[in-house]
């Protein structure tokens, strides 16, 4: 059997971001789509490491933008999950689904 | 400057203290978000946070050693420091170089001496003993570890003996000619 690593809170959160934003996602748009979903604040720092592991892992790929004026000179770095991403996002979603089943409150759950 | 431009300390230590090969990246997007109307202190919160990561990213290992290294190169820079000062001190005492050469002021000169090199030595390679010329570097270490004993006990003799008008002491000359007075 494969050995494979667990994919931490914010790696979850910054891979599923990334599949929601699809195209031309950035680091920003990522931070953004966290902040807008979860309701709290995350340092781009810490989206920035956690795409640099999942690129690691090769769940994640990216591609250099062109430099704008507007950022100092410095390119964007586009983000897309890989197929392995997709797969993973997919079994850990399933995996929480499964364990969550029971959770008092949760959607479909008796209180 | 302009308002877009963001704080040019926190970019400073932003471009020089965070890491990640997406470090310009992350820069840039900092930017882009400074120049579309985010704070000051947001700008400032993402530097402390970038740079913080680079520190875990880092480890603790790193950390350390870069504080071991720190501390010896101070406590070199402050033997050689002191050493020059006992070396002044000594002769300003003395008027005279072949009076200098006490045991007492030799053992501290050699004590400080031993200490520098032990500090710049270690304060350079870390705890690299390992990396390459294995021999040289344990007959350094042996002869380190020889020479601050050998410095320390010389120099503590001499510290606790009481003052006389023999030479070897650690007190000066005005000193000594005063209990020589005194004796008479």
């Amino acid at each position: 059997m494969r050995k494979r690593g667990y994919l931490g809170q914010l790696e979850l959160m910054v891979l599923l971001a990334a599949i929601r934003v699809r195209e031309q996602a950035y680091g920003v748009l990522i931070a953004r789509e966290i902040e807008k979903e979860s309701g709290r604040d995350v340092a781009l720092a810490s989206v920035y490491a956690a795409l640099e592991r999942l690129e690691k892992k090769g769940l994640i790929s990216s591609a250099l933008g062109e430099p704008t004026a507007e950022r100092g000179g410095k390119a964007r770095t586009y983000f897309k999950p890989t197929a392995t991403g997709l797969k993973e996002a997919r079994e850990a979603h399933a995996t929480l689904m499964r364990l969550s089943s029971r959770l008092p409150g949760a959607k479909g759950q008796v209180a | 400057m302009s308002l877009t431009n963001p704080p040019r300390l926190a970019t400073w230590l932003l471009e020089r203290l965070s890491s990640g090969y997406h470090r310009e990246s992350l820069v840039g997007d900092l930017f882009e978000q400074y120049a579309r109307g985010r704070t000051r202190f947001w700008y400032w919160r993402q530097v402390l946070v970038a740079i913080f990561v680079a520190g875990k990213r880092a480890g603790a290992p790193r950390l350390l050693n870069t504080v071991r290294r720190v501390f010896f190169h101070l406590t070199a820079e402050v033997s050689v420091v002191l050493g020059i000062v006992t070396i002044i001190d000594e002769f300003r005492r003395t008027h005279a170089f072949r009076e200098m050469w006490r045991p007492a002021f030799t053992g501290t000169v050699a004590l400080l001496a031993t200490i520098s090199l032990l500090g710049f030595m270690l304060s350079r390679r870390g705890f690299g003993f390992k990396r390459r010329n294995a021999v040289i570097n344990h007959f350094i270490a042996v002869f380190a570890v020889v020479a601050l004993c050998a410095g320390t006990f010389t120099w503590a003799a001499a510290a606790r003996s009481p003052c006389t008008e023999d030479k070897t002491c650690l007190c000066s000359k005005i000193e000594r000619a005063s209990i020589a007075r005194a004796a008479r």
